[in-house]
């Protein structure tokens, strides 16, 4: 059972107080720097991809299935805001349409991806049936047979001006804080439904399918609820990555876009919800750095890959969580999927 | 179009298929003896093509001593993956998407191993004397390497068959894959035998890799990307089933070979995307088999 | 002796199955473990055979400790194990499955197929004439008798057998007990789950009552009898 409310004890109160004081303050410690831009939009990235990685969580450490296509809901997202501002010569400026038109498809493909999910008992056909569904997209995005994704090129030069016509989101700094606020209320949202009688069922449904559906819920129902809630968030960080690169392409389908969802989710602590943004973090910042460094970053994602999964499947959160609040040790749970 | 073309685009759709059905053959026996999709199987078959490319370009008897030496480390490599890794996963009790995930961490640093080696560039490897030319098959005439590995595929099929039906030790994995449990307890050392079955499954993939550059072409990322139709030819072909995986292997040889004739090759994969997914939504157990329902 | 538990515990997940049972059979005994369902019977052969390892205590066989030990290490021992649900290679025919056991003896065990044959075909002659058959398509009686034909070409030295009647027709067990006398008479040891008293008195020299993973007695089957006479004594 995730932990209530009221149990929280106040370390970890002043714990987030923190964490949101740092992001407000970030991008003005950045502006004090040489490359205020470059920093900026590397944290956006980052908080683009935690929403990303946290929708992946509802599907992954709340209803216990793996998806290996979660860059469907990202790269459809994005195209779909890039067809809206760019392609079909709407000419419409702001982003909110576009933004609502992505959850509207994130909401539609996590249907098709629950429905077709929820028929399979298997953990593995659900992980190919997932993979086969972004595939698929990618493949018809680069074969644009309606002429309006611009084939392998992507399309580029999105415009961003406003977002509801009132707020302005052309600076970095401006993206920054509306990303910063979707990004919380994103949270606050999905921890909400985590934590109401659905969530919970979920949980059971995770860990155990039959159990659950002797007890009369309709396991396939809810289980397609999750995806559509994942997909509805998942797009919406695919609309905003499509207004932070101003641009889009087939690569938002890779394979390695949904695997990194898992990573991030893994890293920080699935079933968490605040794991994925911690593992975001990590991730990302080791990715600047080791990228930047090295040059080879896909080498040491790998092994990333295999330190995990061998060594700490049950990801950080759960220890940090045992740091700040030690007296709750005993209602620590593990959180780890066993699918 | 006529039939000659028609006719053309068949061979070339059972070469293809031919190359699937070994990969995939490998994928789905150790699918079915431990319930795990080794993600790192396109790695296997891109190193088996690289290590053809480096003795092929030494000797022109190159290329029959790739074919056993490609088997020989591949096979030994998946080994000690399974041995050093999957199996310590099984005794932790973990799922089997834990052992999926491992899988594909290899994969994704075997590659880059294999791009620091080899380079990025895609490369091209050539036929054996023996094999170049063509042979004139009533209206069409086709390249002799490519009937080559047609034969190859059907005898090394032929041999897995005997294998798990004629041979004691088939006969042993295979009640391992029936009910692991009793098995054991009649003695038989699962760990070891899946261990060499995993083995036999990359080193497969590894010929087939082989087999596969002269006519696909070599580049780091050919595994990765082969991996996607595989998916679906073991997925049509009711996972775990090896039956199965070879009428689906040619059945999606040939949609991709007509698929690509009359449309694009794009949207030849897309087709075959498109026909999993429909298939799977009115029969979730694949075309044969015993299925994704239930395993 | 052959087959000696001390202390042992076992747990599946959370729950204490077995709280520290010990128990013995003796080399060409026939010992019956009785007690209602869920006070442990299947676990402690599942504990034996090393498919459920001990959590504690020791498990010895023949000389050898196997306390933790894998499971088909302890089949090459000597041991053999018909579980309940039988076990049967259900797509594999009776020849097929019967090899199975045949191809895992390593050694001085190793005795060639003619004479395996002989001794399963003389002991279950139903077997002989359904050598090609598949063993999903034979009858119960067949699947149960398949089964402990092949535990005891493993088992060369001790079978342990969970409820071998259950489900079967009077007349088959009557075909099956008589197997078993056949076994005994021949010196094999044979630990016995079995749930019909009249069938354990029948065959068991000895017998143990469990109750919620203890032993609660143990006597000769006689005396068993007496003290278990307020229970119905066939089920």
């Amino acid at each position: 059972m995730p932990t209530s409310h009221a149990q929280r004890t106040r370390p970890v109160i002043h714990w987030w107080l923190s964490v949101g004081v740092i992001l407000v303050v970030l991008p003005v410690a950045f502006s004090l720097t040489t490359f205020s831009d470059y920093l900026t939009y590397v944290v956006v990235r980052m908080m683009i991809l935690a929403l990303f990685a946290m929708s992946f969580d509802i599907v992954y450490g709340y209803a216990g299935m793996f998806s290996l296509g979660h860059a469907t809901f990202l790269g459809g997202g994005a195209y779909v805001a890039g067809i809206l501002m760019r392609q079909i010569g709407l000419d419409i400026q702001d982003a909110l349409p576009a933004l609502l038109a992505a959850m509207l498809f994130g909401v539609l493909m996590g249907w098709l991806m629950g429905f077709l999910a929820s028929r399979l008992a298997s953990p593995l056909a659900v992980l190919l049936v997932t993979f086969a569904i972004a595939e698929t997209l990618g493949l018809l995005v680069m074969a644009d047979p309606l002429n309006i994704t611009n084939a392998d090129n992507g399309i580029s030069g999105i415009p961003r001006q406003t977002l509801g016509w009132i707020i302005g989101i052309k600076s970095e700094v401006a993206f920054y804080y509306v990303v910063l606020a979707i990004l919380s209320l994103s949270f606050f949202a999905l921890r909400a439904i985590v934590r109401s009688p659905f969530g919970d069922t979920l949980l059971a449904i995770r860990e155990n399918r039959q159990r659950a559906s002797f007890l009369g819920y309709r396991v396939t129902h809810y289980q397609m609820a999750a995806f559509m809630v994942s997909g509805f968030f998942a797009s919406l960080a695919g609309a905003l990555t499509a207004f932070h690169e101003r641009s889009c392409s087939p690569e938002m389908f890779n394979f390695f876009v949904s695997g990194d969802a898992f990573i991030y989710t893994v890293l920080g602590g699935s079933g968490t919800l605040v794991g994925p943004l911690i593992g975001t973090t990590i991730i990302i910042t080791a990715q600047e750095i080791i990228g930047d460094l090295f040059h080879n970053w896909l080498f040491f994602l790998g092994l990333i890959y295999i330190g995990l999964i061998m060594f700490m499947p049950g990801g950080l959160y759960p220890l940090v969580r045992k740091y700040l609040n030690p007296v709750q040790n005993s209602c620590v749970q593990d959180t780890t999927p066993r699918s | 179009m006529n039939l000659t073309m028609i006719a053309l685009q068949t061979m070339n759709g059972l070469t293809i298929a031919a190359i699937y059905i070994l990969l995939a053959s490998g994928l789905t026996i150790v699918l079915g003896l431990q319930g795990i999709i080794n993600t790192a199987h396109g790695f296997f078959y891109m190193l088996g093509a690289y290590i053809g490319l480096t003795l092929v370009s030494y000797t022109d008897l190159g290329f029959w001593l790739c074919l056993p030496a490609a088997f020989l480390v591949t096979s030994l490599l998946g080994a000690g993956l399974e041995a050093s890794g999957i199996r310590t996963l099984t005794k932790w009790n973990r799922g089997h998407v834990h052992q999926v995930v491992l899988t594909l961490g290899f994969a994704i640093v075997g590659t880059e191993v294999v791009k620091f080696i080899w380079g990025t560039v895609p490369q091209n490897t050539s036929v054996p004397a023996l094999l170049r030319g063509a042979i004139s098959l009533g209206p069409i005439v086709y390249p002799k390497y490519w009937l080559f590995v047609i034969g190859s595929s059907i005898s090394i099929m032929a041999a897995l068959w005997i294998f798990f039906h004629w041979t004691g030790l088939g006969i042993l994995v295979r009640s391992i894959d029936i009910n692991r449990e009793a098995s054991e307890a009649l003695g038989t050392n699962a760990p070891l035998l899946t261990t060499v079955i995993f083995g036999l499954g990359t080193g497969i993939a590894g010929v087939a890799g082989v087999l596969a550059g002269p006519i696909l072409g070599l580049d780091p990322n050919m595994g990765f990307e082969l991996l996607m139709v595989l998916f679906v030819v073991i997925i049509l072909g009711g996972l775990g089933s090896l039956m199965g995986t070879v009428v689906s292997g040619i059945l999606i040889g040939l949609i991709i070979a007509y698929g690509t004739m009359l449309l694009s090759g794009l949207a030849a994969k897309i087709l075959v995307f498109g026909v999993m997914i429909v298939i799977l939504i009115f029969r979730p157990t694949g075309l044969l088999g015993r299925g994704v329902a239930v395993k | 002796m052959m087959l000696t538990l001390r202390d042992v515990h076992t747990y599946y997940g959370d729950s204490h199955i077995l709280q520290g049972l010990s128990l013995h059979v003796n080399r060409g005994e026939c010992v019956s473990l009785l007690g209602t369902n869920g006070m442990g019977k299947t676990t402690t052969l599942r504990t034996v055979m090393g498919i459920v390892p001990a959590g504690s205590g020791e498990v010895w066989f023949n000389g050898h400790n196997i306390t933790r030990v894998a499971p088909f290490k302890i089949a090459r021992l000597g041991l053999g194990y018909v579980p309940e649900d039988r076990g049967l290679f259900a797509d594999l025919t009776v020849v097929q499955n019967l090899s199975v056991p045949f191809l895992n003896l390593r050694g001085e065990h190793r005795r060639p197929w003619s004479e395996i044959e002989e001794y399963v075909y003389s002991l279950f002659p139903v077997l002989g004439n359904r050598k090609g058959q598949i063993a999903g398509s034979l009858s119960g009686g067949e699947q149960q008798m398949l089964s402990t034909a092949r535990a005891l070409i493993s088992g060369h030295r001790m079978i342990l057998l969970d409820e071998p009647t259950e489900g079967l027709a009077p007349i088959v067990v009557e075909n099956l007990v008589e197997a078993l006398h056949k076994l005994k008479a021949d010196g094999h040891t044979i630990l016995l789950v079995e749930q019909n008293f009249k069938t354990a008195m029948d065959l068991a020299d000895r017998g143990y009552i469990l109750q919620k993973g203890r032993i609660l007695h143990e006597d000769s089957m006689e005396h068993l009898g007496e003290r278990l006479d307020p229970l119905p004594p066939t089920a």
